[in-house]
């Protein structure tokens, strides 16, 4: 097989592979955005934090579960672990500022922005 | 094609694979808002603090039974309790009984108000939409178990005083819902899904805006970090 017919499999496997990385993990998303199913969504995200607990990601959501569900200590702990495990992040920069100026809360000590 | 001119060929390529590996996924890159009526904030300002939800009405008459409005209820009450920032009392009233005795009182608290939902339901035929058929079997009467088909739901949401009767707020809705799938479940969660939605439409138009509180959700990597 020549390299230049090889080329464009190889192209055209990358950009599938990319475009297909996490497509359960966006079904779910939607479903629970959707149907607003936070209780649900707090319990697997609390599951998945389990097996992956540096992950800012299962961090945010599982804020934006407590706060839809009126725990809202626990949002901002859980948010405030996201933002230290991923500074830069500006989305859950927001998400986090939105939810203290929500709660009330002053900004705390040590301040991760 | 000599040996080296293939190489060359395959070269060209190279840039277009890396940029193409670098280019973040494309669901990656997407992102859920979450949209939710914050619990407790808020609810002192409105005017109900409590609310009944009487069952829908069904317009179609005889083609819905006990157990389909039953269902119908039910699923208006979870979607209520979700999306409003009331106090909901979690049983029925029957709609009649309701209005005819005010003020109500539900367990020795008093209920402000009412949550009326009534559905019309259509469907699709040959000759276009049309209205269920009363007395019709399950999938000719009763669209939401219909198989296979599309059907229209024109649904009118009250909130309703009862110490004046009069009705403070309505908003219609009318939305499609395709049936692709065969039986009844598909029917039920794209329901309450459509419920939910235009619940907290309804809820956004009564409520002030930080009430309605808008947040990101992310896609997450499991395996990512497995092995930080």
């Amino acid at each position: 097989v020549s390299l230049r017919r090889l080329c464009p499999a190889v192209l055209a496997a990358l950009v599938v592979s990319s475009s297909a990385c996490a497509p359960p993990q966006h079904k779910l998303l939607r479903r629970f955005t959707e149907q607003q199913l936070w209780a649900e969504a707090a319990s697997r995200f609390e599951r998945e934090l389990g097996q992956s607990p540096y992950s800012a990601e299962l961090h945010n959501n599982l804020a934006v579960c407590y706060e839809a569900l009126g725990r809202h200590e626990q949002a901002l702990e859980h948010y405030a672990r996201a933002l230290e495990l991923a500074p830069d992040r500006a989305d859950i920069r927001g998400n986090y500022e939105a939810a203290r100026r929500l709660a009330g809360a002053a900004p705390p000590a040590g301040d991760a922005s | 094609v000599s040996p080296a001119g293939a190489r060359r060929g395959a070269w060209r390529w190279l840039p277009l694979a890396l940029l193409a590996a670098a280019a973040p996924c494309a669901g990656c890159a997407s992102r859920w808002t979450a949209s939710f009526a914050v619990p407790g904030a808020g609810a002192p300002e409105l005017e109900y603090a409590a609310v009944g939800v009487v069952p829908m009405t069904f317009v179609a008459g005889a083609g819905a039974d006990r157990g389909q409005a039953e269902l119908a209820s039910e699923l208006l009450l979870r979607a209520v309790r979700r999306a409003a920032p009331f106090r909901v009392w979690d049983r029925l009233l029957p709609e009649s009984a309701a209005l005819a005795t005010a003020p109500f009182e539900a367990d020795g608290q008093p209920i402000d108000g009412l949550i009326v939902g009534r559905m019309r339901f259509w469907r699709r035929d040959r000759s276009g939409w049309e209205r269920p058929r009363p007395g019709g079997t399950s999938t000719q009467g009763n669209p939401v178990f219909v198989r296979r088909t599309a059907f229209r739901l024109d649904l009118l949401v009250e909130l309703r005083s009862l110490a004046t009767g009069r009705v403070e707020l309505q908003r219609g809705f009318s939305d499609e819902l395709v049936s692709e799938s065969d039986g009844p479940a598909f029917e039920r969660e794209a329901f309450e899904r459509l419920l939910a939605r235009h619940l907290l439409q309804l809820v956004e138009l009564l409520a002030p805006a930080p009430l309605i509180e808008r947040r990101v959700l992310l896609p997450w990597h499991a395996a990512a970090d497995a092995g930080r």
